[in-house]
């Protein structure tokens, strides 16, 4: 009888063993390398908006493509900070010894994308304005569920993949 | 054998396999993201230094003198150190520290550029990054007859100097389409191109007023002396020689020879400066890379030299657009190598190019105000291809444009009667910049002012090449003889 219960033990033991500690060990990796190549792509393309001073729905869609060969889907947040000086020039020409504050008045990714829509799928910035790029996974990855199912930490705002890229735009955006 | 030591086997060949794959992804990991950080880093730290050198230049009136010019470019370099070894976490006292991984910086300006990179100081017998000589962008052109050097910059002023047929001259000046220009009897130039030569009345001060008439006038006498010289049969690209006296043609397998007269400037055929693939700008830029190439290279050379690194290192490869946006604007460059990151070393670089200075006027950097029948300002400053200058049907406005500069801030000091500094700030031009094409930048695509089809069209050609040649006429110039 012992032996028994030591027999069924043993093959539970074997299975996470051989099974379970395998595979939560590859999909973290497989997690890790997908968090590196989001990371990567969200800094290349956010320093290219930068240098080129164009958010181009081309080069958004390849971004998203890029994301996507990761194998997990993505909740991608857009903010483009468009400066404007004029109420600083304003009152630096009331009062000459104050320099104005500068003001940025904010567009998101759906406000980006009606612009796209009525430009040729081309927006472009100038020198000064900031550009803001967050993503994170919406799907539920095998190493999260490995981890739920042994440790469940379970909520609403669990991601494991997540990148963010700022910087201000360094060139005025040209037409080619 | 039971189940329990084939479970236990397994386990001791698999686990060290997962942790040693785990280890090796982390630095993989690690690797490539230090990598997009160092990259971000420099990146910004350049643009520190390029954002420095424009405040500097652009409230500095003698900026334009060498030695001003000389200082700005060095705060510049110290912003950048100062930027970099903070962001890299040096901190700012060891900004010396950075300086080991910066083989070379580029400053390319209107009329040549500098290198800023390590040499040897024979004084204390250190290498120390130091700013070598101004390189000015030219050519050498040697016929049977004919030894004449060419000096080029960002636009279509060049100066030209040497030997031909025996006797030595030299003259500078601006080259244009010698066919287009339309002569008054006593030889005044009052046609260019369709375009009527007159003073301008609005919006310019007195002192300006004629400069357009002086541009287009000196530029026609200068073509024409050229022409009249022979200087345009011996400015061919084959005939282009090295200051080793090697022929380009023979050093370079990348340069392009041909015998054609690169200088005679053709509306008609498209040679001018202002067609990015004319024949004038192809040869220029030939010229312009391959001495940034050849000079950079010896400064990495020298900085391999040196180095006490386990590696050498190569200068790495620029692409056509890198080298499209240094061939024509004013550009820093910086080089950064040998930091390590995770298994590799480092090596990369990073180009800005400057929106706003007082060193070049370029097309893209002229801003337009559009003026009433009286004289008054309507208030705001556009693009050319702004949709709103193009709507404007009232035909007794006139357009005038001013460089880019002119409509930034600008800080003065002052003293007042207790001895206090009062710091003013001022703008030349008090327009506002319009919400569609300045602050949005929204505006039409591509629009050739020369052919355009708006209602106001001939007013936008005008205040077009009014502006470009004012601005021109007016910029300091250190290739220009006098």
């Amino acid at each position: 009888m012992g032996d028994t219960v030591m027999t069924i033990v043993a093959i539970f033991l074997a299975a996470i063993l051989m099974f379970v500690f395998p595979l939560m060990s590859i999909s973290e990796r497989t997690d890790d390398i997908a968090q590196l190549r989001v990371q990567t792509a969200t800094v290349e393309y956010v320093d290219d908006v930068r240098t080129t001073g164009r958010v181009s729905r081309d080069e958004y869609e390849s971004y998203l493509q890029t994301l996507a060969s990761t194998g997990n889907t993505y909740d991608v947040d857009m903010e483009v900070k468009v400066l404007d000086e004029n109420p600083g020039k304003k009152t630096s020409q009331t009062e000459q010894t104050k320099i104005g504050e500068n003001i940025y008045y904010s567009m998101y990714t759906s406000q980006i994308e009606d612009e796209w829509n009525s430009r040729n799928g081309v927006m472009k910035l100038k020198e000064g304005d900031m550009v803001v790029v967050t993503v994170k996974n919406t799907n539920t990855t095998i190493a999260q569920m490995l981890k739920n199912f042994l440790y469940s930490i379970t909520g609403n705002e669990t991601y494991k993949i997540s990148a963010q890229h700022t910087g201000v735009v360094m060139t005025n955006g040209s037409n080619n | 054998m039971k189940l329990q030591n084939l479970t236990v086997i397994f386990a001791i060949i698999v686990i060290p396999v997962s942790l040693i794959l785990s280890a090796y992804i982390q630095v993989q990991i690690d690797t490539a993201s230090l990598q997009a950080q160092y990259d971000t880093k420099l990146l910004n730290a350049t643009h520190d230094a390029i954002e420095a050198f424009q405040l500097n230049t652009l409230n500095n009136d003698y900026s334009i003198n060498s030695d001003s010019l000389r200082r700005d470019i060095k705060a510049a370099l110290s912003t950048f150190t100062n930027s970099l070894s903070t962001a890299i976490g040096f901190g700012m006292s060891a900004n010396r520290t950075v300086l080991s991984y910066i083989p070379a910086v580029v400053f390319t300006l209107y009329d040549g550029y500098y290198v800023y990179s390590p040499d040897l100081n024979e004084d204390t017998n250190n290498y120390e990054h130091v700013l070598k000589p101004y390189v000015y962008y030219s050519a050498k052109y040697v016929t049977s007859y004919d030894d004449i050097v060419v000096n080029y910059s960002l636009d279509n002023f060049i100066t030209v100097y040497g030997k031909v047929n025996g006797t030595y001259l030299n003259n500078s000046g601006y080259v244009i389409d010698l066919d287009s220009v339309k002569l008054s009897n006593d030889g005044k130039v009052i046609e260019y191109d369709g375009m009527d030569i007159s003073t301008e009345t609005v919006g310019v001060n007195s002192a300006d007023s004629n400069s357009v008439k002086e541009y287009y006038q000196n530029a026609y006498n200068f073509s024409k002396w050229l022409n009249d010289k022979g200087i345009y049969g011996i400015v061919k690209s084959e005939n282009a020689v090295r200051a080793d006296g090697k022929k380009y043609s023979d050093a370079y397998k990348e340069y392009n020879a041909n015998d054609e007269e690169i200088l005679r400037f053709s509306i008609a055929k498209g040679n001018t400066e202002e067609v990015a693939t004319s024949m004038f700008n192809e040869h220029k830029r030939d010229i312009m890379r391959l001495s940034i190439q050849d000079n950079l290279n010896s400064a990495i050379a020298n900085y391999n030299g040196h180095s006490e690194g386990l590696s050498t290192f190569a200068m790495p490869k620029l692409t056509e657009q890198d080298w499209s946006k240094i061939l024509t604007n004013v550009n820093m460059i910086s080089f950064m190598q040998g930091i390590q990151v995770g298994t590799k070393l480092y090596n990369n670089y990073a180009i800005i190019t400057s929106t706003s200075n007082k060193q070049y006027v370029s097309p893209e950097s002229l801003y337009f105000v559009e003026y009433d029948n009286t004289g008054k300002s309507l208030g705001e400053y556009h693009k050319i291809n702004c949709e709103k200058l193009h709507l404007a049907s009232n035909s007794d406005h006139i357009i005038v444009g001013y460089k880019g500069a002119d409509f930034e801030k600008r800080r003065t000091v002052e003293t007042n009667a207790s001895g206090n500094q009062i710091e003013y700030y001022t703008y030349l031009h008090s327009e506002l910049g319009c919400y569609k094409c300045i602050v949005n930048s929204i505006e039409e695509d591509n629009i050739d002012v020369r052919n355009s089809n708006a209602s106001n069209a001939k007013q936008l050609k005008k205040a077009y090449y009014y502006a470009l040649a004012r601005e021109r006429n007016n910029l300091y110039k250190t290739i220009q003889i006098y």
